[in-house]
């Protein structure tokens, strides 16, 4: 027989540990959670039903806006299913690949920072707070050298990336290389070895590896758990399977080696975008199809070839051949898909997001259940839900 | 042994103090907005301008391909024919209460009429004045354009 709640606590939409407006109803005996349910949907904006009416090209700029602090992740997932589906995905120039990397990487490492920063506040570690978001301006910058902006890039483009990297990105990349791993030890040194935090994360959230696996979650938090799944790793794609890098795994899946795998990856990242500067060789950044991509600026104001494909492109669009896909990248958060079902036409017939923070946060209910109130606030930073990519 | 001593001692909490205690002597890192600002980069997506011709007059052919490009039907153009038989743009609007600054407009644009700016700071205290038309968006092309031969490479 089910327990009888002493009181019925709304935590949420507008509590600030929740990030983004979650809503949790609590059931509470005391002080102790005996039941939990998560009300989503607030930030619906019904992106799928967008990309719908919307041209190929036409749709990257909405994806920016699923899951808003890790903008390239989204695109780049995005692009490589669509360029799935016109089976070009062999043709794209290396050097946008490296690039491609480079920024998903450095969004990893914005988006870990921005978690890490929420995360340690709510728990009470203030400082780490502001030090995260000043390495995370940083990469802001670079990202404004490169792209032309800060939180929603617009970098990547069906066929390659929109411009080539400048000069003084890759200085200033190489320089943000240099320090960022000190600055990392630095959170290191404020985080795990504290008392403070250890009792507050250490044993609690525990998922084991089985649950995680059946439930569905990906990412950092079924990385807690032991299990080593990691699409980079499973199902390659742009070069990561030319480069060399670790995935951290660890075993008691509660909040803390949620904690550590996080840090771990921004290591990691860290040599990959280093590997990749190595290894990027020069050349174009976008393929040469005026049926994909659009003919470059020169050729449109001086020739008249490359002005009648342009007007063709744009009026036109991109027109993949029938069929379905599905392609997969490793967020910041998890495994995240794209699913394009296409009829032939200029605009998606149907497309499918496979959000990872949705369905990391399914477990919560569950999870919640004989934890404390105060726990809430470091389970659910744990699982680092983005509300605008659960929601879409 | 050694951790209880640790413990009582409070050593590694020194260790942390001193992180934080190194960084309030480095300089700061934040900026006084609105006292200073920062310049954007080249690169920078801010509020769109029309670009002139030397003789003064639209760059803009009144082509449509930036407003079929649009992801969120931002740009509005009105076009006539003029006595000979040529096009001329009557109005062109911008709605930046919709405005995605993604830039595909400035990509479409076949005769590099449409720009984006470095201006970022465009907050005004009714809706209407945030839909640009014709005019507005040659004034700020003339800044544009002045601040485009200043950056040149």
């Amino acid at each position: 027989m089910a327990e009888k709640a002493d009181l019925i606590l709304n935590m949420g939409p507008q509590h600030p540990s929740t990030h983004g407006v979650l809503r949790l109803i609590l059931e509470l005996k005391g002080e102790k959670i005996i039941g939990a349910d998560a009300v989503i949907g607030y930030v619906h904006r019904g992106v799928e039903k967008l990309a719908e009416h919307r041209k190929y090209m036409q749709i990257l700029p909405v994806f920016d806006r699923v899951d808003y602090v890790s903008s390239n992740s989204n695109e780049l997932g995005f692009v490589l299913a669509v360029e799935k589906l016109l089976g070009i995905e062999d043709k794209i120039p290396e050097r946008a690949q490296y690039l491609r990397v480079i920024m998903a990487e450095l969004t990893r490492i914005s988006s870990h920072l921005i978690w890490l920063g929420t995360h340690a506040l709510e728990l009470g570690a203030m400082s780490v707070f502001l030090y995260a978001f000043r390495e995370r301006e940083k990469i802001l910058d670079l990202f404004e050298e490169i792209a032309g902006g800060r939180l929603h890039t617009g970098y990547m483009r069906i066929g390659g990336v929109a411009y080539d990297a400048t000069e003084k990105f890759l200085n200033e990349l190489n320089e943000f290389l240099e320090f960022f791993p000190s600055k990392i030890d630095e959170y290191e040194t404020l985080l795990t070895e504290n008392r403070i935090w250890k009792s507050r994360t250490v044993g609690v959230g525990v998922i084991d590896k089985e649950t995680a696996i059946n439930w569905g979650i990906t990412g950092p938090a079924l990385r807690a758990t032991g299990c080593d799944y990691d699409v980079r790793k499973y199902y390659p794609y742009c070069v990561y399977d030319k480069l060399n890098f670790e995935v951290p795994v660890y075993h008691n899946g509660d909040v803390y080696d949620r904690y550590r795998v996080r840090m771990f990856e921004m290591r990691e990242s860290v040599k990959i975008i280093k590997q990749c500067l190595e290894k990027m060789p020069e050349g174009p950044v976008k393929l040469e199809d005026p049926t994909i991509v659009l003919p470059p600026k020169e050729e449109v104001y001086n020739t008249m070839v490359g002005l009648i494909h342009h007007f063709e492109l744009v009026i036109h669009g991109i027109k993949p051949p029938e069929g379905e896909v599905y392609a997969a990248v490793e967020g910041p958060r998890g495994e995240l898909g794209y699913y394009i079902v296409s009829d032939g036409s200029d605009k998606p017939y149907r497309l499918r997001i496979r959000p990872p923070s949705f369905i990391n946060i399914a477990i919560m209910p569950e999870l919640l259940k004989n934890h404390y109130v105060a726990d809430v606030i470091a389970i659910v930073g744990s699982l680092d839900p983005l509300m605008g990519e659960v929601d879409r | 042994m050694a951790g209880i001593l640790k413990k009582a001692t409070f050593s590694d909490l020194l260790k942390r103090m001193k992180v934080t205690l190194k960084t309030m002597f480095k300089p700061t890192v934040t900026v006084h907005y609105p006292f200073e600002k920062v310049k954007p980069r080249k690169r920078f997506r801010g509020i769109h301008a029309l670009k002139l011709n030397p003789d003064g007059s639209y760059r803009c052919e009144a082509c449509y391909l930036c407003a079929t490009m649009c992801p969120s039907n931002v740009i509005d153009i009105e076009m006539t024919e003029g006595e000979n038989g040529e096009k001329v743009l009557l109005d062109f609007t911008v709605d930046l209460t919709r405005c995605l600054f993604c830039g595909l407009c400035v990509e479409a644009c076949p005769r590099d009429a449409i720009v984006m700016t470095d201006i970022y700071e465009f907050s005004k205290y009714s809706i209407d004045k945030l839909i640009l038309h014709k005019d507005d968006l040659m004034e700020i092309g003339k800044y544009y354009q002045k601040w485009e031969r200043e950056n040149k490479e």
